[in-house]
């Protein structure tokens, strides 16, 4: 990356490792990742389930079951300061104050029994020390700013009462109560309806707009950071094999499998009958094998592939690849 | 329309309805009972070998009224024909020979498979309950079902819980296929897989079509996904069948705004950051009775809409919508 | 493939151990366990004695022993007949719904409306002492629990997709019942029916205790267990081993019905 742009960054995932012990061996879930978001952006990260996604965005949070996680090497800086080597007091006062996340499934992000409103505003209790009646204020002004009509009314609702895409939008407000620098969503979307998605998406944007705060979207479906991210990060087999600005990755993937990703997606704006799916399956975490992860599965693998070891490097400015051979991507 | 092939599958003005369960108070207050209208008045017919997309967001009523088809839900009004025959029909042998010529395939692949068997197992339990092949038979079809869903051998002896979501979902299909149907009935086969292995199964769905001249009604959330693999296309709004025709008529002309709705939503593989409105979160909103059931959500309501229930308009022969203003 | 688990192999070794122990109990030990010899009660385990004796100076280990005998039937009536009705009628309301679940949640709301014991205790005033009435009893109101038990886990697995599918397929209820479900509900009513066996053991020997059961001098677990209660002080031995006989007893069977859960799941494997 360009010195100019480490200026900027507000996070800095540095070489990340992290492995789950387990039965028969460990399981690598992230190798060697880095990355950086700047202040005020979005950063789309994509691959395909189990890639590591979710691993990564916990990790970041400290959030992963230790054992059976572990984080064997890297470094995660936040505004500077490595966030692994902190104590677990100060750890939790970042969570939810600086650095907040969203989860997938807005059904089991909130508890059943206590009312949404209270919820939202618990954090602001805890980490602002807001009295009862002030956070009751602060919330339903929340709750108006995520679009839900009748907040005042509604913020004694309990989650049973409210669907899936309005949760989703209290578990944002949630997110948001403490006005956050960063705001990790691991799938927001997935298990929402397309059209409830683009509500959603068009709520964090806006959000985000009015805040300057930055973001990590993640998905599995390249079409959703396609329209909301300023950058994307492709992540295989807990690799990024492509990073870069999100016109020039899509408008010019330098990595086989962002291509793939491409062109296995259904698409409305040519007249395609046939997809042309990603043959084979990612590859077992367990047993990594050296060279590129993603040989067994790439159309332009050659014998290099399989031993040379991979890294991402620049292609263009600001634009990284992870392919041995990323001009013959095409 | 042209009534050169028979139809396979006609559904009928049907309704499907679940009794909403009733809590202590109100027996005490002996509230009526009242029900959930899942599914109200769809009109559908499929011919042999057309594969049509059932379209709508979810709670719309399209698992409700795929499982009808299946028998597994009973139908509170109208009828569903099977080569022309009701379904419920009392000629010896009926529901048997139902059961074996039309399938289902299910949408989660991770509770679609008994936890206890292995794909084997699955699979010559349908071939031996079915008597498919003759017993000693059974291995050799086993083996050919898992070769036409593109699985390898090596995999027959396996548990659920040891492959992953799309190889499972090739299982589902091979044991829908094990019957050898003429029509399988696809709830969102391909909405919990990723990307690239939902392409492979569309492809295989497409091959199969081809070659096993099978009829398909798939089931989906996302027009982008039955637009691989649709002749025809219906879109399905709170139980209501709001617009049917084929895929061209659906994609280039499409005259519901509900339609349109989905069609927007669809993101698109183009980077470019669009300012957005935060729209309210109106799926909550009740529509007026009597009234268009879209119009709390649609753009272009109007009075009238809330106010009169828009009739269906016929906007080609293989083209309905159900819009005040669909005719132009 | 894995057709005997290690529970099965490890229950139905534990089992065989201790029914033989039953059987064979006069030829495992010199004395009987009826004879009273108050020149020896109350002596700690030792050389002699070797899980000691109780205040009737009768050796602990032969009174387990043949204790066997009567303990085994008492579990077999009370805890796991109740178990396989209760668990098939559950299973059953849970996957076909309708009028047969509303009546039998009827049943089983009404009977678990009422305190365990006091139901017993008025069936058996009904149906008179009597060890087999006992039974009866016990299990007029013991297969309720396992009906809940099944019938609620048969709710949530009844929605899953693979017994839709195995019902699209036209396969009749009852093989869908006990070839597909059965072997994925089963769990924790065995696990249930561990605590359930120990519970009713010790049941019974009140019951025995109140005259209505088992009459005194007959070795038995639960009322060994009742009698050392009194000498805890003294003589902790006396409780010991009927107590650990019966929980042991207990971890068997239920290791046994684990085990024999993952038999009926392959059970249709053929050729495969
Ligand atoms: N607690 C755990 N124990 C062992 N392995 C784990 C654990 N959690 C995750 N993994 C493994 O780590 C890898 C990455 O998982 P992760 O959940 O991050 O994937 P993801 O990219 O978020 O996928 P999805 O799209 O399904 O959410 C996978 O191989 C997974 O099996
Ligand atoms: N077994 C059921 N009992 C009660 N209501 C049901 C049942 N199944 C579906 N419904 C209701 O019927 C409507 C349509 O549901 P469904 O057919 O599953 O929609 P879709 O498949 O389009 O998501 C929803 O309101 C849903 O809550
Ligand atoms: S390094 Fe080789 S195998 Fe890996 S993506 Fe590039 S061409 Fe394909
Ligand atoms: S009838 Fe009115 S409310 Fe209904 S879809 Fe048409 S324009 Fe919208
Ligand atoms: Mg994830
Ligand atoms: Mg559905």
């Amino acid at each position: 990356m360009s010195p100019a742009a480490d200026a900027g960054a507000l996070l800095r995932v540095e070489a990340l490792e992290i492995a789950f012990r387990v039965r028969g061996g460990d399981v690598l879930a992230t190798r060697g990742v880095s990355f950086e978001v700047r202040q005020g952006e979005t950063l789309g990260l994509v691959g395909e389930s189990g890639s590591g996604k979710s691993v990564l965005c916990r990790a970041l949070l400290r959030l992963l079951p230790s054992p059976p996680a572990q984080i064997r090497g890297g470094r995660v800086l936040f505004d500077g300061v490595d966030l692994l080597a902190l104590p677990e007091a100060r750890m939790r006062e970042i969570r939810g104050t600086d650095i907040a996340m969203v989860f997938q499934n807005p059904m089991t992000s909130l508890s059943p029994v206590w009312p949404i409103g209270d919820q939202v505003t618990e954090g602001l209790r805890i980490h602002r020390g807001l009295s009862k009646s002030a956070a009751r204020d602060r919330g339903v002004e929340l709750l108006r700013a995520i679009g839900i009509p009748d907040a005042a009314r509604r913020y004694d609702d309990h989650p049973s009462q409210w669907s899936g895409g309005m949760l989703q939008r209290a578990v944002i407000a949630m997110a948001m109560a403490c006005g956050p620098r960063l705001l990790l969503a691991d799938e927001p979307t997935t298990a929402l309806d397309v059209t409830i998605q683009e509500q959603i998406l068009a709520l964090l944007a806006d959000l985000q707009a009015k805040n300057g705060m930055a973001m990590v979207l993640v998905s599995h479906d390249i079409g959703v950071v396609a329209e909301t991210c300023d950058r994307i990060a492709v992540m295989y087999a807990g690799t990024l094999v492509e990073t870069g600005p999100a016109a020039e990755v899509l408008g010019n993937p330098r990595h086989p499998y962002t291509l793939g990703l491409m062109r296995s997606s259904p698409r409305m704006d040519e007249h395609a009958t046939r997809l042309q799916p990603i043959p084979g399956q990612p590859p077992d975490l367990a047993r990594p094998a050296p060279g590129c992860p993603f040989v067994e599965r790439c159309t332009f693998a050659r014998d290099a592939c399989r031993h040379e070891s991979v890294r991402l490097r620049e292609v263009a400015p600001g634009h990284a690849s992870a392919c041995l051979f990323p001009e013959s991507v095409v | 329309m042209t009534v050169a092939a028979a139809p396979l599958l006609t559904v009928r003005d049907v309704h499907v309805r679940f009794a909403k369960p009733r809590g202590l108070v109100d027996l005490l207050l002996r509230r009526p009972a009242s029900a959930v209208r899942a599914v109200e008045g769809a009109n559908l017919a499929l011919l042999p070998g057309e594969t049509l997309g059932l379209v709508g967001e979810s709670g719309s009523g399209k698992t409700t009224l795929g499982r009808a088809i299946l028998g597994i839900h009973r139908v509170a009004e109208g009828d569903i024909l099977y080569r022309g025959r009701a379904m419920g029909d009392p000629m010896p042998d009926w529901q048997q020979r139902l059961r074996r010529e039309v399938q289902m395939v299910f949408q989660d692949p991770y509770s679609s498979l008994n936890p206890r068997m292995t794909i084997a197992q699955t699979l010559a339990e349908v071939l031996r309950f079915h008597r498919v092949v003759p017993t000693d038979g059974v291995d050799d079809e086993v083996k050919r079902l898992l070769d036409v869903v593109g699985l390898p051998q090596t995999m027959a002896t396996r548990y659920p819980r040891a492959m992953s979501g799309g190889q499972r979902q090739r299982v589902g299909l091979a044991r829908a296929l094990a019957v050898r149907p003429s029509l399988l009935v696809l709830d969102e086969p391909v909405a919990a897989l990723d990307v690239s292995i939902q392409a492979q199964i569309l492809n295989l769905l497409a091959d199969l079509r081809e070659a096993l001249g099978l009829s398909m009604l798939f089931v989906a959330h996302d027009l982008s996904v039955v637009r691989h693999v649709s002749d025809r296309v219906a879109v399905m709004y709170r139980g209501r069948l709001v617009e049917q025709g084929t895929r061209d008529e659906i994609f280039t002309a499409p005259a519901h705004p509900y339609t349109r709705m989905l069609l927007t939503a669809v993101p698109q593989l183009v980077a470019r950051k669009r300012a957005r409105v935060v729209q309210p979160a109106t799926e909550m909103t009740e529509a007026t009775a009597g009234g268009c059931p879209f119009a709390p959500r649609c753009p272009q309501a109007v009075d009238r809409c809330r106010a009169e229930a828009p009739a269906e308009v016929r906007l080609s022969p293989t083209h309905i919508a159900a819009c005040h203003f669909a005719g132009g | 493939m894995r057709r005997w688990s290690p529970s099965l192999w490890i229950g139905i070794g534990l089992l065989a151990v201790i029914v033989l122990a039953g059987l064979f109990a006069p030829w495992l030990t010199p004395y009987d366990p009826l004879r009273q010899d108050y020149g020896a009660a109350l002596r700690p385990p030792g050389p002699g004695h070797w899980f000691g004796t109780d205040s009737l100076g009768r050796d602990i280990f032969t009174r387990s022993l043949y204790a066997i005998r009567t303990d085994l039937v008492i579990g077999f009536w009370t805890t796991y007949v109740p178990m396989v009705v209760g668990v098939l009628l559950g299973a059953y309301a849970g996957l076909v719904r309708g009028w047969f679940d509303t009546v039998l949640m009827r049943v089983i709301d009404t009977a678990l409306a009422f305190p365990f014991l006091v139901l017993i205790i008025v069936i058996l005033a009904i149906l008179g002492p009597g060890t087999q009435n006992i039974y009866i009893a016990v299990f007029l109101v013991g297969w309720t629990m396992y009906a809940r038990l099944a019938r609620a886990e048969m709710l949530v697995e009844g929605g899953k997709d693979y017994i839709l599918a195995a019902r699209t397929l036209g396969y009749p209820t009852s093989r869908i019942l006990l070839r597909h479900a059965l072997p994925n509900i089963i769990g924790s009513s065995i696990v249930f029916s561990m605590s359930d066996f120990v519970l009713n053991i010790l049941l019974v020997s009140g019951l025995s205790f109140l005259g209505l059961g088992v009459p005194a001098p007959t070795p038995e677990w639960g009322a060994m267990v009742a009698e050392g209660k009194d000498f805890m002080q003294q003589a902790w031995w006396i409780s010991t081993l009927p107590g650990l006989m019966i929980v042991v007893t207990g971890v068997a069977l239920a290791l046994l019905g684990d085990g024999l859960t993952h038999r009926l799941g392959d059970r249709h494997v053929t050729g495969g």
